[in-house]
This record gives C-alpha cells, sequence and structure tokens, in this order.
C-alpha cells in the first residue's frame, strides 16, 4: 500500500470522529444495557445493605476484590507499556500509544469504582480524603488502604496528564476539521495550540518527562495493591515477592487487554492500514515475555510455600492444587500459560485471530489468578476451626460482570471523540522513517519531510 | 503604522528555512517570526531560541514540593493525634517513605503540566497568526511586518518557494 500523505491519514484517523454508523449505536445500547446492570445491582445493595453481596466470615474479599485488582492490572496496559516504548524510542509504537493509553485511564476508572461498591456504605467515602474529622483526627497513612488511595490518585492524575498531553495537537486538527457544537468541544480541548516551534518542543519534553515519571508510578500502585494482601499475615500472603509478581500480572494482562482494544479498534473502524499486523506481532512477543515470567513467578510461589511446608500455609496450598480449587486453578495455568505459550512462540501460529484468541485466554486466566489468591487465603484462615466457604451472590457476580460493559462503553465513548491514533505521532514516525531511508540511500540526505514509503514499524 | 502578519506557506522545511535565512538577511528579527507545523520536525531549530525550556526545573520543583508535602501530611498528622497503631512507632519511616514517594511523583506530574501550559502560552484562545491547513502538512512561517517592510517580506517569502501568501 502507498503511503498516505498527512490530509489522508487526517481524513483516515478523524472519519470516526464524524461518521457513525447502525454497528457503533447496537454496541452503544448494548454496552449500556450491560452497564446499566451494575448500576441497578449496586443500587440494590445501597438500598437493602451489604448483605446483598453475600459476603460473610471468613471470606469477606470475595469478587469485588478480585475485580478491583484484576482492572488495577489491566490499567498497567497502556501508561506503562506506552511509557517504556516512548523512553526506548521503539518506533512500532506510534499508532499503539493512544489505544494504550486510553486503556489506562478507563480500566482505572473502573476498578477505582470497586473500594466504593465494597466499602457498603459508598457515602462514607470521604472518610479516605486526607482531611480531619470532627475529632480532628486525620485518615490512618500507616494503612495499606490509605497507600491504595494515594497511589491510585497519582496514578490515575498522571495517566489522564499523559492521555492529554499528546492528545492537544490531535484536538486542534479535529478543531480545524469540524463544524458547529464538535468544532467549540475540540477549540476548547485544544486550548489555542498553533503547532509552533515552541509548543512543539516543549510537548515532546513534557511527554518524554511525563514517560519517566508514570513508570515507576505505575510498578509502585500495583505492587500497593499486593500489599494489601502481603502486609497481613494470612497463609500465602504474607510473601516478599508479591510486589513484583502482581507487577509481572498486571502487565501481562494489560498487554492482552490492549491486543483484543487493537483488534476491535481496527475492525470497527477500518484502521487496517494503520495498525498493521507487525505491530501485532511485536506486542505478540512482549506477551509471550510475560508468560514466561508469569510461570516463573508463579512457580517460585508455589514452590517455596509447597517446600516450606508449614502448617498454616498447607491447607491453601493443597486447596489449590487438588482440593475445592483445583480446576479453577488449572484452568488458569492452561489460559495463562498452555494455551498462550505456542501460539506466542511458534511464528506461523502468531496470526491475529489466535493472538486474540491467546489474549482472551489469559484475560480469563488472570482474573482466575486474582480469585485464587484472595478466597483461598481468606477461606482457610490459621485456625481450622474458622474454615468456611465461599460463594459469590448474584449481585456481586452482577458488578463484577457488568464492569467489563461499563469499561468497554467508556473506551468506545471516547474513540468517538478522540483519534485512536496519534495523528501527529503517526506523521512524525513517517518524517523518521523517510529521513532513516534516505541516509540508508544517501548519507548526505538532509532530512526533508517527505511522507515516506515506509511505514512506522517496519 | 499597522502592523501585519504575513503568512507563508511552503511545501517543505527546507525551503521555509531558507526563507527564514532571507528574511534575516533583510533584516527582519527572529522574534517577529514563528513557524507553525502539524508535526515537530527533526533537526537544526527553524528560528533561534532565547529561553530555552525549563520544564525539568518545573518537575524537580514539583517534585520537591510533593516530597514535602507528603512528608508534612503524613508526619504532622501522626504527631497531631498520637495514636500507637498496630505496634508501629508514632511516625513510622516506612510507611511516610512510601506516601512521600507517592505525593513526590504526583507534584512533579503536576508541576510539568503546569510548566507546559505556562511556556507554552495555552490555554489562549486570542486571534493570533493561525494557518488552518497546516494540519495537512507542509509549513507555514508567520512574519510580523509593518507597512513598510510588506513589499520586502513578500519578495523573500515568494522567493524560497512559498507556495501562498496571505496577509491576515
Amino acid at each position: 500500500m502507498a503511503t498516505p500523505n498527512e490530509a489522508q491519514i487526517n481524513r483516515d484517523l478523524l472519519a470516526p470522529l464524524f461518521k457513525t454508523g447502525p454497528k457503533y449505536y447496537i454496541a452503544l445500547a448494548l454496552l449500556g444495557a450491560l452497564t446499566s446492570v451494575v448500576f441497578i445491582a449496586w443500587a440494590v445493595q445501597l438500598v437493602y445493605g451489604i448483605g446483598m453481596s453475600g459476603k460473610n466470615r471468613p471470606s469477606f474479599w470475595g469478587l469485588y476484590i478480585t475485580t478491583f485488582v484484576f482492572w488495577i492490572g489491566i490499567s498497567h496496559a497502556g501508561t506503562l507499556i506506552s511509557a517504556i516504548l516512548r523512553v526506548v524510542q521503539a518506533e512500532w509504537r506510534r499508532p499503539i500509544t493512544r489505544c494504550a493509553e486510553a486503556i489506562t485511564t478507563f480500566a482505572l476508572i473502573t476498578g477505582s469504582l470497586f473500594p466504593l461498591i465494597h466499602l457498603g456504605r459508598a457515602w462514607l467515602f470521604y472518610w479516605m480524603v486526607p482531611i480531619p474529622n470532627s475529632r480532628y483526627l486525620w485518615p490512618n497513612f500507616q494503612s495499606p488502604l490509605m497507600w491504595d488511595f494515594i497511589a491510585i490518585n497519582t496514578y490515575l492524575t498522571g495517566s489522564v496528564t499523559y492521555l492529554y498531553l499528546p492528545m492537544i495537537p490531535d484536538m486542534a486538527v479535529a478543531r480545524d476539521k469540524a463544524t458547529g457544537w464538535r468544532q467549540k468541544m475540540y477549540r476548547t480541548l485544544a486550548l489555542g495550540w498553533r503547532g509552533t516551534e515552541r509548543q512543539w518542543v516543549r510537548l515532546e519534553k513534557a511527554i518524554s518527562i511525563m514517560a519517566l515519571i508514570i513508570i515507576p508510578v505505575a510498578v509502585s500502585v500495583h505492587t500497593i495493591v499486593s500489599w494489601d494482601f502481603a502486609m497481613t499475615v494470612m497463609p500465602m500472603w504474607h510473601s516478599t515477592i508479591f510486589g513484583p509478581y502482581f507487577v509481572v500480572g498486571a502487565i501481562f494482562s494489560g498487554i492482552a487487554a490492549l491486543l483484543i482494544a487493537m483488534v476491535l479498534i481496527r475492525h470497527y473502524f477500518h484502521l487496517e492500514n494503520y495498525l498493521e499486523p507487525i505491530h501485532f506481532d511485536n506486542l505478540a512477543k512482549m506477551l509471550f515475555a510475560m508468560s514466561l515470567l508469569w510461570f516463573y513467578f508463579t512457580f517460585t510461589e508455589y514452590l517455596v510455600t509447597w517446600y516450606g511446608n508449614e502448617a498454616p500455609e498447607m491447607p491453601v496450598f493443597w486447596s489449590k492444587i487438588s482440593g475445592r480449587f483445583a480446576p479453577l486453578f488449572w484452568l488458569m495455568v492452561v489460559c495463562n500459560f498452555v494455551i498462550p505459550f505456542p501460539i506466542l512462540a511458534i511464528k506461523k501460529l502468531r496470526t491475529i485471530p489466535l493472538i486474540v484468541f491467546a489474549s482472551s485466554c489469559i484475560l480469563v486466566g488472570m482474573w482466575l489468578e486474582r480469585f485464587l489468591i484472595i478466597v483461598p487465603t481468606l477461606t482457610h484462615p490459621y485456625l481450622p476451626y474458622n474454615y468456611g466457604t465461599y460463594w459469590p451472590s448474584l449481585t456481586e457476580a452482577a458488578i463484577a460482570t457488568g464492569t467489563l460493559g461499563l469499561f468497554v462503553l467508556l473506551y468506545f465513548l471516547f474513540a468517538k471523540f478522540s483519534p485512536m491514533i496519534s495523528i501527529w505521532e503517526y506523521e512524525e514516525g513517517l518524517q523518521v522513517a523517510s529521513k532513516h531511508a534516505g541516509e540508508l540511500a544517501d548519507p548526505s540526505f538532509a532530512g526533508q519531510i517527505v511522507p515516506g514509503d515506509v511505514h512506522p514499524g517496519h | 503604522m499597522t502592523q501585519t502578519w504575513c503568512l507563508a506557506k511552503f511545501s517543505k522545511p527546507l525551503d521555509a528555512r531558507l526563507a527564514i535565512r532571507r528574511l534575516l538577511q533583510e533584516g527582519i528579527q527572529p522574534e517577529s517570526m514563528e513557524v507553525m507545523t502539524s508535526q515537530p520536525i527533526h533537526g537544526e531549530p527553524f528560528l533561534p531560541e532565547k529561553k530555552p525550556t525549563k520544564l525539568r526545573t518545573w518537575a524537580l520543583c514539583g517534585a520537591a514540593l510533593g516530597l514535602l508535602g507528603g512528608f508534612a501530611l503524613s508526619t504532622v498528622t501522626a504527631l497531631n493525634y498520637p495514636l500507637i497503631k498496630g505496634g508501629m512507632p508514632i511516625v513510622s519511616p516506612w510507611t511516610v517513605g512510601l506516601i512521600t514517594y507517592e505525593t513526590t511523583m504526583l507534584g512533579a506530574v503536576l508541576a510539568t503540566l503546569v510548566g507546559l501550559l505556562v511556556e507554552t502560552g495555552l490555554p489562549n484562545f486570542k486571534n493570533l497568526p493561525y494557518d488552518p491547513s497546516v494540519v495537512d502538512g507542509g509549513v507555514v512561517l508567520a512574519v510580523a511586518c509593518g507597512d513598510n517592510s510588506r513589499a520586502s517580506v513578500e519578495s523573500a517569502v515568494s522567493a524560497a518557494g512559498a507556495t501562498r501568501v496571505n496577509w491576515v
């Protein structure tokens, strides 16, 4: 395919903003219905009390916290991957950064709902805000829950900023192409951007600074989420490797989610010429590396527990390996390792449909992993006298499932409002590729803008 | 004397550079010129920049403020109402460190954003010289000039290969 010029790129990437087909409205209606399930079930729980979630001794953490950890993990897809690829100047990143950064923002918003839902009396949430109460007592900063609050808010602020900064020039393009109310909206969001040399230099510098800041923040967030568990002295939770184990799992599930989102965006918005097979192939290779890392961490975690043979930990261990939770445990291993390994390792199998299949399996497997970390431990505390069972209630299951609809709904709405591929970064990639191609052909090449014959990523 | 803006559009950056060189030779000051593009152009800057960006300093100052704020928040609030929690000291360096780390990063994020807005002069909805066609490619050179320099500016940009010249 001949490389398009800037005007063609603008037309292609802005088309989803200005043209809406019936498929989009049908998808929106279905997602809206699924999302409404969350809010109806939550309303039922608020009216009738937290008992509707079916939580009882000994397992007070069930699907809500499982799904919370799952979404926070998914949020690592975007900002972390995009920031790492920006820092190492991987040229193939250009068409995927926006898709990835949007995942982070919406997964964080979705995940952040769960502590509120889990709270029961959600209207008392402000007790977490760092202000003193009527007795001048401040929130307890020594509690891992406060660490969560501070870390997630920092990550959300950073992610929204990191998503918005590269959007400013694209909002200006949309402003110059739109009419009516859309033009007014994009004019406000573009902040008066004109694309002067001074503005570009500063924007690029700010994005590179943000990329450097956001990487340690992303790592810290999921480490802190893991410490919600590791700071307790519960069997199989009090582990020193929980931080990196959770971070690896988060990046693993995040890349899987990103691949699925990219396929949907590519298909529904006809971006086949921009999101090319090479982008899927490169991300699939990263996914393969994460699958190996995940297996390594899981193996280490379980081997050490088995070898230690400590009395309180063994019932939890055996409940997963051969007990009540064994079917879920082995399904997790199949989904996270047995299926993805050959698909992602063998070049011939690394096709887009099979990558999507492997990614879907990984999302199921990673959700199961979170569930298997939480529930078996809570149903097998230190004293066998307190052993119990757990089964999710309808309300709990409806809320947990419905958030999938909420996340996709937010993502689809965003796709109608912002180009899902950063226009200026894509064009800059053409310039870089063209310059590189020119230098290869003639070392004295001056480096002009010639939308090249080479796509970013090739 | 009224000041007007000459908006010259070039299809290639090289032509815009040539136009700038000619205008500088004509005695036009670099501060009177602005270059607009749809993407950052790599290589030598079109115009010498008088004030280099201080965004790193902004980020560092924000981080320092965040550090102090987080440290104060987690220590002063604990000392304000000294309760022993979980057998830990009233001010525990480990937990203070965690809160301080997060607020440091938050300060750096916010300061970078504010720094960018301050240094780029955004948001700015005033009627500044701009050619919307720049988003479809090419380079737009905006030159501020008085009535007496209009002819020389127009001939310089046209000679350098401007594909279109507008006056606003």
